[in-house]
């Protein structure tokens, strides 16, 4: 059985406008380029930000060791 | 395992990976060479239509950058229920639109026609569908900043009124009417244009 084959679309106006116009482009990654380093510098500063936190937190740094005799204040 | 990933596919070279492939190996690893591979694929295309959009070379280079630094910050939360083209051009129309109604902001509302009836706007014979990219380009130039916007999207993209009005922040019949008047606008300039080539001729 032969497969019907669809002939090719005829490129209109618009679309050779649009291969002209693709044509001109000049690329240029390096802008994109350092705006991926900055986001990197920033997401490792947030990270830095929250392991700091994190760590502050689960080791109880800084804090003062609770008093066992110590009453609390909330009335019961 | 994503490490081993990540050196399989760098040796086969990222010309056979497919566009979701590369975003996701860009989220995990944030290399340059994968976003890269995706501004190669595409910056062609975007500034294409930037340039149709905005009728002006700079413009149009900078939009690109603006773009892909766009795409940059928000590729996290794509979620790759479109196609990553798909989802790169409503961005860059987006943006073209919204920096050509800030164009129209600073002009002012110049040269806007009475409304007229509009339920032939689709039906109309499409004269326009089969002009040269000559005329093309000398009906863009001349056109004010939204009407070119709408023709683009309509026969450069293809795209249905509905998705049009989507697109531009329109309602449906909003839109039909910007694309009658557009189409009135654009035949009285082809028609100018064409009896000074023809007197030339």
């Amino acid at each position: 059985m032969s497969k019907e084959v669809k002939p090719p679309k005829r490129e209109s106006g618009w679309d050779l406008l649009r291969q002209e116009n693709e044509e001109k482009h000049k690329p240029d990654f390096n802008p994109i380029r350092g705006a991926i380093r900055r986001n990197e510098f920033l997401g490792s500063l947030v990270e830095l930000f929250v392991s700091a936190i994190v760590g502050v937190s689960k080791f109880n740094l800084g804090a003062k060791e609770s008093d066992p005799n110590q009453k609390s204040d909330l009335k019961e | 395992m994503l490490l081993s990933l990540h050196l399989a596919l760098q040796a086969l070279g990222f010309s056979d990976m497919e566009d979701s492939e590369l975003v996701e190996m860009y989220l995990v690893s944030r290399g340059d060479r994968y976003f890269g591979e995706l501004y190669r694929r595409y910056s062609p295309k975007v500034y294409g239509k930037c340039i149709t959009m905005l009728n002006n070379e700079a413009e149009a280079a900078d939009a690109v950058q603006d773009i892909f630094e766009k795409v940059l910050m928000r590729i996290g939360s794509f979620r790759q229920d479109s196609k990553f083209g798909t989802w790169l051009f409503t961005i860059t129309n987006n943006y073209c639109i919204d920096l050509l109604r800030k164009r129209k902001r600073l002009r002012g509302k110049v040269g806007d026609m009475p409304e007229t009836d509009i339920e032939d706007v689709v039906e109309e014979s499409d004269w326009l569908q089969d002009q040269s990219p000559l005329a093309i380009r000398h009906i863009l130039d001349n056109l004010s900043e939204l009407d070119r916007a709408a023709l683009v999207l309509m026969y450069m993209d293809e795209m249905s009124v509905k998705e049009i009005a989507v697109q531009m922040g329109l309602q449906e019949s909003a839109t039909k009417m910007r694309l009658k008047r557009a189409r009135q606008r654009a035949k009285k300039i082809y028609d100018v244009w064409n009896s000074g080539h023809k007197a030339y001729a």
